[in-house]
């Protein structure tokens, strides 16, 4: 497992404090990004605040990611260390609904991963967001960022 | 960023907005018209104009009076969600065959070819970069309205 720092906030009237956990060995199909930045969305203090109810607790915010490859799983094509890469709302899907197989998978019907205040695949182990040093994404979900962006 | 990239795409690009303050950035992003959205004659006046309209206020607002600025088969999709149910006249919509819609987010094919589209037009979002430390300061900020447009954590802070 993978050593992270991040922000974090332990409940719905908490502030974000400094806060460690693991993330992942990168899989084999998975990128591990440095993050750079981290962009701060309204529904990241909805969420934070519990606003829109069932939020999951401690909570990393975090979904406006771009940062950098600094390790690939053996079988990922798309992406080489030193690449910039960027990661939005969701990190995983269920990808054998209609929705997946349309490339709509932020409509999928059976299990959307949120990049945090969701779960895994595994529907228990929670996921964290981009308030963090690094990130583990499976490179289907991993968004390329031209170097001329910046 | 959908004023920049509505301008980008072609489109003829009109503001709304309830505060005339507004106007000058507008036209920076690439507005082509700007309209104070208080005053409902500024709306009558723009009636049955309009292809596409993306309504991103999340605060109580009259969306028949947006409606009916849509021209035949014309499209409101939401982006913003106020707390209470919006009240939809039959009749904003059936005249003219208009439709009210909804999206959320893109997938990664197409959030992938925004991204794209982006470098190759050059188009930019505006920060304001912040240490991760002022987060609190920043989440406050972000609630009022007052970040021009985006905040972003240097994650170098952390």
């Amino acid at each position: 497992m993978l050593q992270t720092r991040g922000y974090a906030t332990k409940g719905p009237t908490s502030i974000l404090e400094p806060f460690n956990f693991e993330r992942r060995d990168p899989g084999p199909h998975d990128v591990l990004i440095e993050i750079l930045y981290c962009g701060i969305c309204h529904s990241d203090i909805h969420q934070a605040r519990d606003e829109w109810g069932g939020s999951i607790f401690p909570m990393v915010p975090g979904h406006e990611i771009v940062g950098r490859v600094k390790r690939v799983g053996p079988k990922v094509k798309r992406f080489k260390i030193g690449e910039l890469a960027g990661v939005g709302c969701f990190v995983d899907s269920c990808r054998k609904c209609a929705s997946c197989k349309a490339g709509l998978e932020q409509y999928c019907e059976v299990h959307l991963v949120l990049t945090y205040n969701g779960t895994e695949k595994d529907e228990k182990t929670p996921t964290y967001g981009g308030y963090s040093s690094q990130i583990v994404v499976d490179e289907k979900y991993t968004l390329k960022i031209s170097p001329s962006s910046g | 960023m959908a004023v920049k990239l509505a301008a980008a795409m072609g489109a003829e690009v009109t503001v709304f907005s309830t505060s005339k303050t507004k106007e000058q950035d507008a036209r920076r992003l690439g507005a082509h018209d700007f309209v104070v959205s208080l005053d409902a004659k500024n709306l009558d006046a723009l009636a049955n104009r309009f292809d596409f309209i993306l309504d991103a206020v999340s605060a109580p607002h009259d969306i028949n009076a947006y409606l009916n600025l849509l021209r035949r088969d014309g499209v409101l999709t939401l982006v913003g969600v106020p707390a209470k149910p919006l009240q939809v006249q039959a009749f904003s919509l059936i005249p003219k065959r208009r439709k009210l819609a909804g999206s959320m987010i893109g997938g990664i094919r197409e959030t992938q070819e925004m991204l794209d589209y982006c470098a190759k037009k050059k188009i930019t979002s505006d920060v304001e970069v912040i240490p991760i430390q002022q987060i609190e300061a920043a989440w406050e900020r972000t609630i009022k309205g007052d970040v021009r447009y985006r905040f972003v954590i240097d994650m170098k802070t952390l």
